[in-house]
């Protein structure tokens, strides 16, 4: 089975992975209904991409959706029937990791493109990978599984907080900060 | 709407009025859109003989058709206005992701007219815009006015344009910053900004460009765009960066050293890309780029996007200054107080010749490094008689203190980091650019024949054109392969009508020669498309240049070569044939008229 992974050092902030997916799911080139986002530190020159981690153990989406619209495909991805699906946003408000929104009253969320994932196609920078959890591809991805923020509100609050905890995490010094008293 | 918004924002600040209008159509055929139909609107808002520091001047940031597009380096955004440092039109554009963001909105463009009474910031939330006052903000440095304003608005997805206290106080060379890592650089941009007393503008944008050929846009990419985008003569900038200039201009002993007293640098090597690699922490793309040609550096008390070339000639080896760890932390301190490194660089070397040659004391000389380090705080606060002195620019200053047949300068702006006595294209194109001194109009540096005078005048013309067409789809200047075939190729896909590169190269003479027609209108002239006495006669006495100087006699051959094979009369003017020719009616320039 096969999972986005973020190799988060390797990110340029060019977010043409949203661009893409956008374009792909939506017909248009509109980031805000991406499902994947980019959250840039430009002061640090860093940039943390936010994927859906198709979550195997427990996914709080498809645990809290009252009606079981959510499955899992073959190759699997969490994909939420539009048929069953009855708009309630139970799904959007548990996922810890601010990964499903709801855009014009409908959940979306990311499903790997059909197991050939658009975003991963279009970066050129290598920053997303499409592969089997193993060796520090699996390392990288419980790292990013392990950090999420229930506590804030919206999914873009908690894409931010998140995306700010791994910032932290790959920084290699604390000195950053230091730095930036002086702006 | 396919591709455009449609819409272009405007904003009084005098009367506290925002409004919208529809885009000029008319004029999109004609002018496209960045630089073209920027110019072309500036010929609609001013009187090309205003003061640029009064309201009287607006400020027009626009973008490219193809912004907000996945079409790769299409998303930076253009400023047009009339400089204060030279009163020339200024063309000035910005990477980043400003220009999507403003697509995003749902504006092709902002018209800034007037002057507000306080320090504002101009707030753009999708359709929601309104004007908040500044005051807190005003004096603050660029990178946390940036992060305050996100705070206050509690939202760290808006995208900010700020100026810092240069720009508020109106030094000739100030410019504006944005993400913290990408600027309007040159002809004191920030300065027509801060003597509006706006401090900000705030971007944000959930909206999409529709293109109504989606999938045909997609596959022109694959076929054309990412191919010639990733041929190997861009490949440098993916690998390696503007750093990798410094070793390009060395090899050819045209690397401004010494206030471009010499043309190479014993300390280049610790200056180029090489050496960045050392410090480097990431690379970073704009909006859009899959070239991520940005360097993100750390060196012991300071972090920066950068620093590129012009930094490391302009502010490294032509101040003497080979510690790449000093130049980071001078990058960083002239990001927040919202400087051009170019034209602060340029002046701090005038500054320490002038104290060398004990003509003026400034206290400072090649390779101090404690003094070339504090003077940009003393520019941007005006503090101390030098910080004032310098602020005015190193024209303005070498009229009153001397050292004129040393102060590098083209109307007013600075040099920047090519010497033209070792590649006479760079001096023809300092001399003949539209906003003054400019190496990116036309950038001559691999030419096969740097000398020839013939053929300089030639290939000046066409990087002019060409890069005219550029950078009104905006296009970013390290796509260096990108020609008018391409251009048009991918225009007609997006647009969904054909145009042809013929059509394209003519709108590109077309764009340049509409510059040429508002600064002659301004006053300009022959006369001012010169160089300075030390690059026509002082002669490079040492490196793989030695014996080179641009002779007034082989200048005065190319300029007179130039508006020959451009149409222009012996004193630079373009010629009524000329405007025919082009489809520039005389309407289109004299007619000042605004919509209340």
């Amino acid at each position: 089975m096969k999972f986005i992974i973020v190799d988060v050092k390797k990110c340029t902030g060019c977010r043409c992975c949203e661009l893409i997916c956008a374009a792909t799911k939506e017909n248009e080139f509109i980031p805000a209904k991406s499902r994947i986002k980019v959250v840039n530190f430009s002061r640090d020159g860093m940039s943390i991409p936010n994927v859906c981690l198709q979550c195997r153990d427990n996914p709080a989406c498809q645990q809290i959706c009252p009606v079981d619209a959510i499955s899992v495909t073959k190759y699997g991805a969490l994909i939420i029937n539009p048929d069953l699906c009855i708009e309630c946003g139970e799904c959007a408000e548990a996922c810890p990791y601010g990964m499903i929104e709801m855009e014009e009253g409908k959940p979306i969320k990311c499903d790997l493109c059909g197991g050939n994932p658009k975003c991963v196609e279009y970066c050129y920078a290598k920053a997303l990978k499409y592969s089997e959890l193993e060796g520090s591809l699996k390392e990288k991805y419980q790292l990013q599984l392990a950090i999420s923020n229930l506590e804030e509100k919206s999914p873009a609050e908690r894409r931010f907080k998140r995306s700010l905890n791994l910032k932290k995490y790959y920084m290699e010094d604390g000195l950053d900060d230091k730095v930036k008293q002086k702006d | 709407m396919n591709l455009y918004c449609n819409k272009v924002l405007i904003v009084d600040l005098t009367n506290k009025n925002i409004f919208q209008k529809d885009l000029n159509f008319d004029w999109v055929e004609k002018y496209i859109g960045g630089k073209g139909l920027g110019f072309r609107y500036l010929f609609n808002e001013i009187n090309p003989n205003i003061d640029p520091l009064s309201p009287e001047n607006v400020m027009i940031f626009i973008t490219g058709p193809l912004a907000g597009t996945l079409v790769p380096t299409t998303s930076r955004l253009a400023l047009i206005t009339k400089s204060p440092a030279t009163g020339t039109i200024l063309d000035s554009y910005i990477g980043g992701s400003i220009g999507a963001e403003l697509k995003f909105a749902g504006f092709d463009a902002i018209i800034i007219r007037g002057k507000s009474k306080g320090p504002v910031n101009l707030i753009i939330n999708n359709e929601h815009c309104e004007l908040r006052d500044a005051s807190e903000f005003w004096g603050r440095g660029i990178f946390e006015t940036d992060k305050k304003i996100k705070e206050t608005l509690r939202d760290e997805t808006f995208k900010t344009l700020c100026i810092g206290p240069a720009g508020e106080n109106l030094v000739k060379f100030s410019c504006i910053g944005s993400e913290s890592y990408r600027h309007f650089g040159r002809g004191g941009c920030g300065a027509v900004m801060g003597s509006k007393k706006l401090k900000a503008i705030v971007i944000k944008g959930s909206k999409g460009v529709k293109v109504d050929n989606l999938g045909g846009l997609l596959k022109v990419m694959e076929s054309t765009a990412y191919p010639d985008l990733f041929s190997n003569e861009n490949l440098w900038v993916r690998d390696d960066g503007t750093p990798l200039i410094v070793d390009v201009t060395s090899e050819m002993g045209i690397l401004p050293t010494y206030n471009f007293q010499k043309s190479d640098f014993k300390g280049a090597s610790k200056l180029n890309s090489e050496s960045i690699k050392k410090l480097k922490k990431s690379d970073r793309a704009c909006f859009s780029c899959p070239l991520a040609c940005g360097n993100f550096t750390k060196a012991q008390h300071a972090q920066v996007e950068g620093p590129e070339y012009e930094t490391l000639a302009m502010a490294g080896s032509n101040c003497g200054i080979e510690k790449l760890e000093t130049v980071i932390r001078f990058n960083e301190i002239c990001d927040s107080l919202g400087l051009d490194t170019i034209s602060t660089g340029n002046i701090i070397a005038y500054a320490m010749e002038m104290t060398e040659r004990k003509i003026y004391n400034f206290d400072v000389r090649f390779g101090d490094e404690k003094n070339y380090l504090s003077i940009p705080k003393e520019i941007a606060y005006l503090k101390e008689s030098r910080g004032k002195q310098l602020s005015i620019g190193v024209r303005e200053l070498s009229k009153l203190l001397g050292g004129r047949e040393f102060a590098m300068e083209v109307k007013g702006l600075e040099f920047p980091g090519y010497e033209p006595r070792g590649n006479f294209g760079m001096g023809l194109g300092y001399a003949t650019s539209d906003r003054g001194a400019c190496h990116l109009r036309a950038w001559t540096v691999f030419s096969e024949h740097p000398f020839d005078l013939e053929e300089v005048s030639k290939e000046v013309i066409n990087f002019q054109n060409l890069n005219s067409i550029k950078w009104s789809m905006i296009y970013c200047d390290f796509w260096g392969s990108i020609e008018s075939k391409i251009i048009a190729e991918i225009f007609s896909v997006a647009f969904g009508k054909e145009f042809t590169p013929e059509y394209m190269d003519k709108a590109g003479e077309r764009i340049w020669n509409l510059g040429r027609i508002f600064n002659v209108k301004s006053g300009f002239s022959r006369k001012d498309d010169y160089l300075p006495h030390r690059t026509l006669h002082e002669v490079l006495s040492e490196g793989p240049a030695k014996g080179k100087v641009l002779s007034e006699k082989a200048f005065n051959t190319m300029i007179s070569d130039y508006y020959s094979l451009r149409g222009w009369d012996l004193n630079g003017i373009p010629t009524d044939k000329k405007l025919n020719e082009l489809g520039i009616r005389e309407d289109e320039l004299t007619n000042v008229g605004r919509d209340k």
